[in-house]
Order: C-alpha cells, then sequence, then structure tokens
C-alpha cells in the first residue's frame, strides 16, 4: 500500500494506492500538475484564463479545458444552477482575487457569529451559465464575449476522477484531492472508511464506509476571509445575489458515483441550507454541519448502512457520529 | 537269743510290702518324684510360652536380639564426577521498531 502526500492545486493531495507502481503514481502526480497548469484561474498564462481574457465568442481549446468546462455545466444543471461556474466576478469582487492557500483567515465560528441572516441560496435568473457551449467535434468553447468561466468548483472533483481513471488496476485506491476523494476497491477487497472533519473542531465528525465511488465535502471554514468592509465572506455564492451564502450549514458531505457528483451534490446541499439539503443528498446521503455545529447524517449513512460497498460491512462498523 | 529285725516300715521285703499292704494313697508316687515331674513339666510350659513369645516376636520383626534393625544399606555409592557443562549462547536481536503509527485514515473536509 502506498501514501503519497503533496501539495498541488493549492491544497493538500494524498494518493493511497494498493497495486500501483510507482510509474502509476508519477503519471497520476502528472496529470494533476497538468490540470493545475493548465486549469488554474490564479495563473494568468493557465489555459482558462487565456480563455476568461480571449475577446472572441468561440475559442479553441484543449480537450482538457474542454473536459473541465463541461463538467462545470454538467454540475450546474445536476443541481439546477446553483453549482454556477459564471460567479467569478462576484467572487473577485467580494474579495477572492488570489489564491488562499495560504495566509490567516478569520476563524469560523467568528465567522458565523458576525454573518448576516440565514437564508437558502437559489440560481441565478436567467442562468448565464447556458450559454456556454462546447463543440468537441471543432475543439471550441462558445461563450458570450466577457462570461468567465471558474471551474474552481468542480476542478478537484473532476481530477479525482480522472486520476482514479489513471489507476484503475488498482486494488484499492483513494485519490484525495483537497478533500474531495475518489475511492476505488477491487471485488473482494476491503472498503475504506473514510473520516469526515468537523469544519468547526478539526475533529472526526463521522465516518462513512466507502468502497467506490466519490465523497466530497463543501465548507466554509477553508476559504474564508474579511471583505474590504470586514465582513466575513467565503467563496459559496449565492448565485441569485452574488454574494457569500449563509444557509444555516457550514459543510455539507455528500456521497456521488464519481467525485464530480459529490462535489456538486455537497456544495448544492450547502447552499440550499438545512431544510433541502437531505433532499438534494438523497438516497446515498451524506453529512450535514450546522452553523451551531451539530452533525446530521443523511440516507444511508444515517442507516448505518455503507455507501456503494461491494461486500456488507460487519456488524459494529456502521457510520458513527462522534 | 532273740532276733530282732528290723523291718523297714512297712515290714517284710520291699517288694512284699508293696504288694501286700501298700494303700491307695501309698501308691502314689513319692513326694520327690511329683516335685520332678512338675518341675519338668512347668519348665516344659514355661519354654514353651518363652519360645512362642519370642516366636511371635521374632515374626513381628522385632528380634530381641538385634533390635528392630537398621535398614538394609545398598551398595556404596559410586563416586561420579559429574562435570557440568554450561553453553551459554547470547543471542542478540533487534529490538522491534517502534509500531508505526496507522496511516490517518482517508478525510474529507471543505477544500
Amino acid at each position: 500500500m502506498q501514501d503519497v502526500t503533496f501539495t498541488c492545486m493549492g491544497c493538500e493531495m494524498r494518493l493511497i494506492a494498493d497495486g500501483v507502481g510507482d510509474a502509476g503514481l508519477r503519471g497520476a502526480r502528472e496529470l494533476l500538475d497538468a490540470i493545475d497548469a493548465r486549469l488554474s484561474r490564479f495563473r494568468p498564462d493557465s489555459e482558462l484564463s487565456r480563455l476568461n481574457a480571449d475577446p472572441r465568442t468561440t475559442v479553441p481549446a484543449s480537450p482538457l479545458l474542454r473536459a473541465a468546462v463541461g463538467a462545470a455545466l454538467w454540475a450546474a444543471e445536476r443541481t439546477r444552477g446553483l453549482v454556477d461556474p459564471t460567479l467569478l466576478g462576484d467572487l473577485e469582487r467580494h474579495g477572492y482575487a488570489a489564491s488562499l492557500a495560504a495566509g490567516p483567515r478569520p476563524a469560523l465560528a467568528d465567522a458565523v457569529a458576525a454573518a448576516p441572516a440565514r437564508a437558502p441560496a437559489r440560481p441565478r435568473p436567467g442562468a448565464p451559465w447556458r450559454a456556454v457551449a462546447i463543440d468537441n467535434a471543432a475543439g471550441t468553447i462558445t461563450r458570450p464575449p466577457g462570461l468567465r468561466l471558474d471551474t474552481g468548483g468542480t476542478t478537484k472533483g473532476l481530477a479525482a476522477d480522472a486520476v482514479a481513471q489513471l489507476l484503475a488496476g488498482a486494488r484499492r485506491l483513494v485519490v484525495d484531492c483537497g478533500g474531495d476523494l475518489r475511492v476505488l476497491v477491487a471485488p473482494g477487497a476491503a472498503p475504506f472508511d473514510v473520516a469526515v472533519e468537523h469544519p468547526l473542531s478539526g475533529e472526526r465528525a463521522a465516518m462513512l464506509r466507502v468502497a467506490r465511488g466519490g465523497v466530497a465535502t463543501s465548507g466554509l471554514g477553508r476559504r474564508l476571509w474579511r471583505d474590504a468592509a470586514g465582513r466575513p465572506a467565503h467563496h459559496l455564492l449565492d448565485p441569485s445575489t452574488g454574494a457569500p451564502a449563509w444557509s444555516g450549514l457550514v459543510a455539507a458531505t455528500a456521497v456521488g458515483s464519481t467525485t464530480l457528483e459529490a462535489e456538486a451534490l455537497a456544495k448544492a446541499a450547502l447552499l440550499r441550507g438545512p431544510l433541502a439539503a437531505r433532499r438534494v443528498l438523497g438516497r446515498r446521503g451524506g453529512v450535514l454541519v450546522g452553523d451551531d455545529g451539530s452533525v446530521e447524517l443523511v440516507g444511508r449513512a444515517a442507516a448505518g448502512r455503507p455507501s456503494h460497498v461491494v461486500k456488507p460491512a460487519p456488524a459494529g462498523q456502521r457510520a458513527v457520529a462522534s | 537269743m532273740t532276733e530282732r529285725r528290723h523291718d523297714a516300715p512297712g515290714g517284710g521285703t520291699p517288694s512284699a510290702g508293696r504288694d501286700e499292704a501298700a494303700p491307695a494313697s501309698a501308691r502314689r508316687k513319692p513326694r520327690s518324684q511329683r516335685s520332678a515331674t512338675v518341675a519338668y513339666g512347668g519348665s516344659a510350659v514355661a519354654f514353651a510360652a518363652v519360645l512362642g513369645a519370642l516366636s511371635f516376636q521374632v515374626a513381628a520383626g522385632g528380634d530381641p536380639a538385634i533390635g528392630a534393625g537398621e535398614p538394609a544399606a545398598g551398595p556404596p555409592a559410586e563416586r561420579v564426577l559429574v562435570r557440568r557443562i554450561v553453553r551459554r549462547v547470547v543471542t542478540t536481536r533487534e529490538a522491534p521498531a517502534a509500531p508505526a503509527p496507522a496511516p490517518a485514515p482517508p478525510t474529507t473536509r471543505s477544500s
């Protein structure tokens, strides 16, 4: 079993692999580096930045960029516009113009205490993301000039899925892209117990048993700052207002068939707030953490049933809250 | 002249006397002869009694002459010189490395 940790995309990456050689791990890292280099909006020379700066309506795009934009559009469709890739201007206006990977950030508890009234987020009227089109045959992306795209909300999920596909021959595999996980376990091999970190305490909030699929968490704790007026701000915007969303949840963890799906569902659940989040997470379930610190297990996790398990889990190894 | 006979009490010859005039009591053995018989008989009885007692005592293992006796001593112990050879084998094992801390489980967190 190999367990490699490194930094990429401004966060910590981890590969846990059984049955993967060094060449495979090296290839995985190269793929992640390539994704970071081409899709980072913080790099002026990245392909995404060049697309956003391009005055043309239709722009030639590499397969990777087309895949990333396609994933962002898929997430928008899947969440009915809540995970919107066209909010880059709003994000920069609220102070997220540069990477927040390093540097101090306010405590989440303080931010929650100072946050405005809670309200569920809603899709942006007009859904401008629907104006984006991808032509794989022509190798182009078409969008209204000036409509800038941010694939950051889905890139890590897409990257985890891509690496898992690259290492598909592994007997057991976890691709951890900054907390967004893709799990792959061959039939007969033991599933993984995935810990869910509590955003307020940093302790373990729950444990999910996963054999295959994606697990992702969306939360306010990591990308948190104060805007120009000193108000707490974070990167999960309410598309209808373009401002940080304070829905009553500080984190949502979702389980999906892919990490991309889990990431989209986790964001949508957090944006919708406690009342609608359970429905968003659906039957596969997940974990919700309220801004009062409460932890709620939803769906299969609440029933103590593992997600995507090849073999039934032994008794006593149910999902637990601690 | 008068002839005097001094007969033995009982008169006549001893044989004639016994035959003729010995009363029942006179026919009893003489006292000395009885004493001998008693002595012989008593001695025999006493001997038999003592012999029986001794036989019983000897049969019980209490020989009055030699006492209870000491247990029979075995043959003198043969003196054997034993040289104990102690072979010490010192095996040095490397102390097992402290168990590596269990790797942290994969963790999902807000990114």
